[in-house]
């Protein structure tokens, strides 16, 4: 599986748990209410772990996040970039 | 798995319990009747090295690790009486100081660090207001762009420290449509004009940690003292929290363990129907339960720590060791108090103290209603 699609099997097997809602990967995930401020940080925890790529703090901000889209082009970027 | 310490980490803890004993054994009942801080024990505190204790030595820090930080407050909270001085000082070192070491330039750093470690600069964090608790992200308080900086409005409630703060983590919004995305955190000095601090708030217990309100009016606040990118404000705020939740638990440790401590003196000592009452069995029993929570609460707290030394997120662990160990400070505060019979109830007794003291913990940093939503969400409920 690509980053997009771990991220999204994730969203919708773990955050979403018994919603069926579709969402696509630009989405906002946070403002459309698909998970709200804990599920940012599940994600932040998934991502380290499963990435093992540990996500700097400042980085944790709406240009990353708003998205499953935006998440994937900035990990892709992060890890070019570590 | 290895549950013993090294013989560093034990220095550290016995010096610190020391210390207390001998430099903070001042009259905490005066203090916490008249809702006085104590500025000197404050200054104490920091000669010896506990506001600096995790930071780095650049900044006058001494560089410790998580393990020995958490360990370090428990002896603090072992030695020392005075519940409220060290939650003032766990306000800062969390909430404010760690946010500047993770998230801020190096002028802040500079500016703020070595002042806090030195016990110069008090620093508070100003997150709640009048509307919003638990429901943190969904603050009012307005931070408007302008030229060179913002402009903020709003206000800030519950406010640890605020009376004595010579600085402020203050959060605001940016773009409250984007909530969480929004809130960012500012660094608002005393005495900026359009910037007051309120009355000091009366309290149940914690009362040698002075508390106020914030008040924005118009404040000008520049560019340089955001704290971090916009929109970071909620991560900051959640970095603080495993810190605070982390490290405060640990001098609850502490304060439990004397307060066991005492009430097996006191129980071995007092006699009633011509024997001793913790020859009761009723008496041994609650005591055998108050030591029973007091190690299984460490063990909730050692894993958080050891966790966060790895480097592995640990929301669940530190939820429920949250959860866990504030609850079990009140227990155990009642159970003292029991023990103790109506000399317990009596504040000559600075036994109830405890009790008032260990309320605030259910609250602050997530209500315990707050922790189990949290776990509850982690087990997948
Ligand atoms: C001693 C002390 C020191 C403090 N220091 C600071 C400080 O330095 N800076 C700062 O910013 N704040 C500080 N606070 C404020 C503290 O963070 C808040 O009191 C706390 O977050 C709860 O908010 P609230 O008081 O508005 O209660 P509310 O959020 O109004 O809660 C009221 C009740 O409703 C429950 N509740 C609310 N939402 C839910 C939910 N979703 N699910 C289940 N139950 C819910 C709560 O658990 C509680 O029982 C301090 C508080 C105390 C007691």
């Amino acid at each position: 599986m690509d980053t997009q699609a771990i991220l999204m099997d994730y969203i919708k097997k773990e955050l979403m748990k018994g919603r069926n809602v579709d969402i696509s990967p630009s989405d906002d995930l946070l403002g459309s209410g698909i998970i709200d401020s804990l599920g940012i940080l599940q994600l932040v925890s998934f991502i380290e772990e499963r990435f093992n790529f540990q996500v700097p703090d400042e980085d944790v901000v709406f240009e990353n996040f708003f998205s499953v889209e935006a998440l994937t082009n900035y990990l892709k970027n992060a890890q070019a970039a570590a | 798995m290895d549950f013993s310490w090294s013989d560093e980490q034990l220095t550290y803890r016995n010096a610190v319990i020391e210390f207390a004993r001998k430099e903070l054994s001042y009259d905490v009942m005066a203090l916490d009747r008249d809702d006085q801080f104590p500025h000197d024990a404050w200054k104490k505190c920091a000669n010896f090295g506990i506001q600096g204790l995790p930071f780095p030595e650049e900044y006058g820090g001494a560089e410790a690790d998580i393990m020995t930080t958490m360990l370090t407050m428990e002896g603090l909270g072992y030695g020392c009486r005075d519940n409220g001085l060290i939650f003032a000082m766990n306000a800062q070192m969390w909430s404010v100081q760690m946010p500047i070491l993770s998230f801020g330039t190096d002028e802040q750093k500079q500016k703020y660090l070595p002042g806090m470690c030195r016990g110069d600069i008090i620093g508070a964090h100003g997150m709640s207001e009048p509307d919003s608790g638990s429901d943190a992200y969904s603050l009012r308080t307005r931070a408007e762009r302008v030229d060179g900086g913002y402009v903020l409005n709003g206000s800030k409630t519950f406010v640890t420290n605020a009376p004595v703060a010579d600085v402020a983590l203050v959060f605001a919004s940016v773009n409250p449509a984007r909530k969480m995305w929004g809130i960012t955190g500012f660094l608002v000095e005393k005495g900026t004009p359009g910037f007051t601090i309120g009355k000091p708030i009366d309290k149940m217990g914690l009362r040698t940690a002075p508390m106020a309100e914030l008040i924005f009016e118009d404040c000008f606040i520049p560019e340089e003292n955001r704290l971090g990118p916009e929109g970071a404000g909620s991560n900051i705020f959640n970095d603080s929290m495993e810190w605070e939740r982390s490290c405060i638990l640990g001098s609850h440790v502490g304060a439990m363990e004397r307060q066991i401590e005492e009430a097996v003196q006191y129980a071995n000592e007092r006699e009633q129907f011509g024997q001793s009452i913790g020859k009761f069995q009723s008496v041994a029993n609650r005591i055998v339960d108050m030591k029973v929570r007091l190690e299984t609460a460490r063990l909730l707290l050692y894993k958080v720590a050891w966790l966060k030394k790895q480097g592995k997120p640990a929301v669940m662990e530190a939820a429920l060791a949250k959860l866990y160990l504030s609850e079990s400070f009140v227990q155990s505060g009642l159970d003292a108090i029991r023990t103790y019979g109506g000399y317990g109830y009596m504040t000559e007794f600075e036994v109830e103290r405890n009790l008032r003291d260990a309320v605030g913990g259910m609250l602050y940093s997530g209500t315990s209603d707050i922790q189990r939503n949290i776990i509850a969400r982690l087990m997948g409920l």
